[in-house]
């Protein structure tokens, strides 16, 4: 039985040790596993200018912006894609160095360079550093260094003077040395004078252990050393000697991977012992075993990023720490504390706090670690009679205010006590808030307020209070008290159950200006901040502001649905808020608020009223149901806000460089933007307002990180995008991406000023063209009209009249009949003449009986003399002429030649489809006496020709025969 | 003449230093005692083997150690011997275990005295090759030095995966016993 009650206490034991180093660890929460990575293992971590977390893996390098990975491919001649070193030189470029010894360059947009070198490197990367005119140093594990030179890429290793090749970690000391952490000691080399030199510290120079496995220089020049086995010591700077400090001599966590400076701590992250948190101005060590649970404990490597997170790497998986600020205490050596009704802060500055089991002083100061929490014993029974109030005077005396037994006022050296109650003129004994200065105390109680003034009576030991009370009676309208606060100017302000805010001035009571404006007048709390604006809570209303004359509703957070608040104070920058699932802090400049709730740590706190207070050094101290809780004021150089970053631009989804491109053509209208808002402590709470100028018309506000435009139209477009939280948007805090998609070439100007100008070219053209049509048309006519003229000029010659007439009178005494059909026929020609003198062609076979109707008339007077021979063809119908052509020329044929009897004169009329001609023939027999001739008639059919046909007119004129050859014209 | 002589002098003097240098000491085991115990929750397994060679080199302040692991004996029956040697360490694939490196110490060898060193180098079992640094005491005294370390080998470190049928018969992590005295011996350099 006595066995068992010994394994009773171990568990009880065991319990308790959970409970204790459980409640002084910052919380870890884990954000990436090797799951999230291919089941790849984690090598190493950098955050680069810009605020991307890039990722060291074994399948490759990924980049983190806290919303998603996004694995860059290597090239593909790479034989390994395992990353084992990640560096950003001044430049901007990346550096990775693999597990078989390459170092590449990175500049984005999947563009890599290897630097040509002919060293033949196949030892792992172990780090990178830059040590001015931008030289680069790779640390390699087994061959020494790689030096990157403008010039020159060379090796340094143990041939030139180095103790080890294997180089673990690089550090540059205030003198511009550079520090190699190797297998054998510290090689510092300086380089500033050519060749550099290389010194050897090791274990004969007072280095504890020979492997230095991490380096790291703090604010003071001291180099902090991490090593294989005998922990951490430091290189004092200034007495040029190693020290190892107390608290960290007979190291047993093992393995040191990693150092971190934060502030004036020191995390050392172990082998297998999790993080040793080291206190540099307490000297004391505090063991963390972050994500214990989940079984991160042996930790390759720790990075603070630009937020002011804590991260920690582990080859399985990755955890930040949201909230070092935070620190969470609930346990001490012998005792849990919980339900804390009030709290305060002494002069100093050590901690004092109530709850059902009475007052306790807690000194925060590690160094009296076993004498740290003080328990008071207390006149009252604190179970029954609670302390609901905590005030710390200018004296030191603490005054604590009981919910029906008045108030205690406790020497804290002495550990004296005094009872003041109704009976000594206390103006109602529950005492909900104390409050004051230099020169008075206030009571906020549920009867009205009291007041005492500070003088020398109240060190005294028979010290007789005296109060001054204030109710109804003196203006008072509501005598329920939940706060009295003591402005910084000595104003008191009163939060009363249903009368807002009141205040005493000149000695009057006065609601503050625009008290209409709480929704509820039931009012928890009030403190100020250092620009001089009161800030109150209301029951279940939120937060209120008042600058002295307006009182304003302030709406921090449209996504706290609970807005009750219950205890409320300022740091130098900061609001602190308590709400039942943790605390909130909101920049008073920004706006931004910061929530600490289970992603801390910290959740269901239920914190009473009055149990917050500042120490010297600014911190928070919060009482509450759980245990106690410090905040430590975030430190300027910190983002404030989500960072906004364009992480890319796609054309048709494909990426651009869109710090080069920024013309396009006007079919290239399909963008997509992505953008990301660094915001690695809640980056599920960011939203992104964004905006094409020239294509929107106002802000788009969403969760997603792309916007995509499809079908623009040509234009210069300016795209903005902004990252924020709870609808703040900083207009300082935007990517912009300015482009310009170009018209097409058929809307340029120069493409409007050439289509005018062959517009021109064939205006004129058609003009030119007419132009000419108009003359030929003009000839034609003119040439018709001289024609006709001929003909009617030949038809009536008088030797053609007078030739026919006599003609006609020998035919008349002959034969009548005959005469009168040679007038038909003759009347005939006339009418030939007349009817188609016109046209400017008609079809041959009409002409033809045109020329037979003269040739009839012409046979009349020469009888057998003239023998005229056609032949038909059937073509004929299809063949066009000018009118009275072929009678010109048989007429002219009849009047140069002689026609007789003995010679007479045969005309022939054909068609030669072959040639395409009509050809007209007589035997030349010209008359002697050359008959006068106007040369008028054939010229004239020449140029009719030349006008309607592209062929001539052929006149061939032989000894015997005289041809007139007239083209086709075809219909 | 004289032209001759220093050159010709200075050659002799570098072949003898050369022949001095060939002529070296380093120390050498051939029969250390190492032994394995797989410490489960449901048996205790022990093998042990004489035959660990190893030297240690005192200028280069190197290190190799070899174990032909089909000389292990002991087990707590036959068939557990030939389950060892057939699907765990699978000596016919690879029938020797080594470590060789370098010492991170510095040892005074002529100087006799206790130590305690770190071993870092290359241990290779069952093929797979893990970095470790191992922590030795050593005993220097008359040409000799006398070497002793205990430390843990994962199997998984070294891809050998156990059944879950024996998986509480056998130890994630063996523990390795060394016992090894090196001798002082002369070797001739190549």
């Amino acid at each position: 039985m006595r066995r068992y009650k010994n394994i009773y206490l171990f568990f009880i034991l065991i319990l308790f040790l959970i409970q204790f180093t459980r409640g002084q660890n910052p919380y870890f929460k884990t954000i990436l596993t090797n799951s999230d990575i291919e089941n790849s293992q984690f090598n190493c971590i950098y955050q680069d200018y810009q605020g991307f977390i890039w990722l060291g893996t074994d399948e490759g390098a990924y980049r983190f912006d806290g919303h998603e990975l996004t694995l860059v491919y290597l090239p593909d001649t790479m034989a390994t894609a395992s990353i084992t070193a990640i560096f950003q030189d001044q430049k901007n470029t990346l550096w990775f160095g693999t597990k078989n010894g390459k170092v590449l360059n990175y500049t984005g947009f999947e563009e890599f360079t290897m630097p040509a070198t002919n060293l033949t490197i196949s030892s792992r990367i172990t780090s990178f550093i830059e040590c001015g005119d931008g030289e680069v140093w790779a640390g390699t594990y087994g061959e020494g260094v790689i030096v990157f030179n403008i010039d020159s890429i060379y090796q340094i290793n143990s041939s030139s003077g180095l103790s080890d090749n294997f180089i673990y970690s690089m550090i540059i000391d205030d003198r511009r040395n550079i520090w190699l952490g190797t297998d054998n000691g510290i090689n510092i080399c300086d380089i500033s004078v050519a060749p550099f030199s290389i010194k050897t510290v090791s274990v004969k120079d007072g280095l504890p252990d020979y492997i230095v496995h991490s380096l790291i220089r703090d604010k003071k020049g001291n180099i902090w050393i991490g090593m294989h086995d005998k922990g951490v010591c430091f290189f004092d700077a200034k007495n040029n000697s190693f020290h190892q400090p107390d608290a960290l001599k007979n190291w047993n966590y093992g393995v040191v991977n990693a150092l971190l400076l934060l502030d004036n701590r020191l995390w050392i992250a172990t082998d297998g012992k999790g993080v040793v948190d080291y206190n540099m101005n307490r000297e004391t060590i505090n063991v963390n075993e972050p994500c214990a649970e989940n079984k991160l404990i042996k930790i390759i490597s720790m990075l603070e990023d630009a937020e002011g997170n804590v991260w920690l790497l582990s080859n399985q998986k990755i955890c930040i720490s949201l909230a070092v600020k935070i620190e969470f205490l609930n346990s001490w050596e012998n005792i849990t504390i919980n339900n804390i009704h009030a709290l305060t802060v002494d002069l100093e500055d050590d901690i004092w706090f109530a709850n059902d089991q009475g007052i306790f002083q807690y000194n925060p100061d590690e160094k009296k670690k076993d004498k740290n929490l003080q328990k008071h014993q207390l006149s009252i029974d604190p179970q029954t009679q609670k302390i609901m109030s905590l005030y710390r005077d200018v004296f030191g005396f603490i005054w604590a205010g009981t919910f029906g037994q008045g108030i205690i006022r406790l020497d804290p050296k002495t550990g004296r006590q005094v009872q003041l109650s109704e009976s000594d003129g206390l103006v109602n004994n529950n005492v909900l808030s104390i409050s004051g200065n230099a020169t008075e105390i206030w009571f906020g109680t549920l009867g009205g307020a009291s007041k005492i003034l500070v003088n020398n009576q109240l060190h005294k030991l028979n010290y007789k209070a005296e109060f001054i009370n204030y109710g109804k009676a003196e203006g008072l309208v509501n005598s329920y008290i939940y706060q009295v606060y003591m402005s910084p100017e000595g104003i008191p302000y009163f939060a009363t159950d249903g009368s807002g805010v009141v205040i005493l001035k000149d000695d009057k009571f006065h609601t503050i200006n625009n008290s209409d404006r709480f929704t509820n007048k039931i009012i928890y709390s009030i403190t100020s901040d250092r620009f001089g604006n009161i800030w109150m809570n209301a029951a279940n209303d939120g937060l209120y502001k008042y600058n002295g004359n307006e009182l304003t509703k302030v709406i921090n957070d449209p996504e706290h649905k609970n807005l009750s608040f219950s205890g409320i104070i300022c740091n130098k920058e900061e609001l602190i808020i308590l709400y039942d699932e943790g605390v909130d802090v909101m920049n008073i400049k920004s706006g931004l608020i910061k929530h600490f709730e289970n992603n801390a740590g910290i959740q269901l706190i239920n914190p009473d009223l009055n149990t917050i207070s500042i120490d010297s050094k600014d911190n928070a101290w919060i009482g509450t149901a759980k245990g106690i809780i410090k905040y430590q004021q975030s430190s300027d150089h910190v983002w404030a806000y989500p960072q906004t970053r364009l992480t890319n631009v796609a054309l048709f989804l494909k990426d651009i460089n869109h710090h080069s491109k920024t013309i396009f053509n006007y079919h290239e209208n399909h963008f997509t933007f992505g953008f990301t808002g660094l915001w690695f402590q809640y980056p599920e709470k960011v939203e992104y307002y964004y905006k094409l100028e020239g294509h929107d018309l106002t802000w788009i506000k969403t969760k997603n990180n792309r916007a995509v435009y499809s079908d623009l139209k040509p234009g210069k477009y300016t795209f903005r995008a902004r990252a924020g939280i709870y609808d703040n948007y900083s207009e300082t805090n935007e990517v912009v991406y300015k482009f310009e998609i170009q018209k097409p070439f058929y809307a340029s100007i120069w493409f409007y000023f050439l289509l005018i100008i062959i517009l021109g070219i064939i205006i004129y053209l058609v003009v030119k063209l007419r132009i000419k049509q108009v003359k030929k048309q003009e000839e034609i006519i003119q040439e018709r009209i001289r024609f006709q003229f001929e003909n009617l000029k030949s038809q009536i010659n008088p030797h053609f009249l007078f030739n026919n007439f006599s003609t006609l009178v020998a035919l008349i005494e002959t034969d009548s009949k005959k005469a009168v059909e040679y007038v038909e026929e003759l009347s005939i020609l006339f009418r030939n003449v007349l009817e188609y003198k016109d046209q400017d062609l008609i079809r041959f076979s009409e002409e033809l009986t045109i020329a037979r109707n003269y040739l009839n008339i012409q046979q009349k007077r020469f009888g057998d003399s003239l023998i005229i021979e056609t032949k038909k063809s059937p073509d004929f119908e299809k063949i066009l002429i000018p009118p009275l052509t072929l009678q010109l020329i048989v007429e002219n044929a009849i009047k140069h030649n002689i026609v007789s009897k003995e010679k007479p004169l045969t005309i022939k009329i054909y068609s030669d489809p072959e040639k395409k001609c009509i050809f007209v023939e007589n035997n030349l027999q010209s008359k002697k006496e050359n008959v006068a001739s106007t040369g008028i008639g054939i010229n004239n059919i020449v140029n009719r020709y030349k006008l309607l046909s592209d062929k001539q007119v052929e006149i061939k004129k032989s000894g015997t025969h005289f041809i007139v050859g007239l083209p086709y014209i075809l219909k | 003449m004289t032209k001759f002589i220093l050159p010709l002098c200075l050659m002799l003097f570098s072949i003898l230093s050369f022949c001095q240098e060939a002529k070296r000491t380093i120390f050498k085991a051939d029969k250390g005692l190492v032994s394995f115990t797989s410490d489960a929750p449901l048996e205790i397994i022990r093998a042990e083997s004489e035959e660990l060679k190893g030297i240690v080199d005192p200028v280069k302040n190197s290190f190799a150690f070899q174990l032909n692991t089909t000389t292990l004996t002991g087990f707590n029956s036959p068939l557990q011997q030939e389950h060892f040697y057939e699907n765990y360490i699978e000596t016919e694939k690879y029938p020797t275990a080594s470590f060789s490196g370098k010492i991170i110490e510095q040892i005074n060898f002529d100087k006799p005295g206790k130590q305690t060193i770190r071993a870092k180098g290359i241990l290779e079992i069952h093929g797979v090759k893990n970095e470790r640094i191992i922590k030795v005491d050593i005993e220097t005294g008359n040409q000799v030095i006398i070497a002793k370390s205990t430390f843990f080998v994962n199997l998984d470190d070294h891809n050998i995966s156990i059944p879950k049928l024996v998986y509480q018969k056998i130890a994630e992590e063996i523990m390795v016993d060394i016992d090894v005295v090196l001798q002082l011996t002369s070797i001739t350099k190549e």
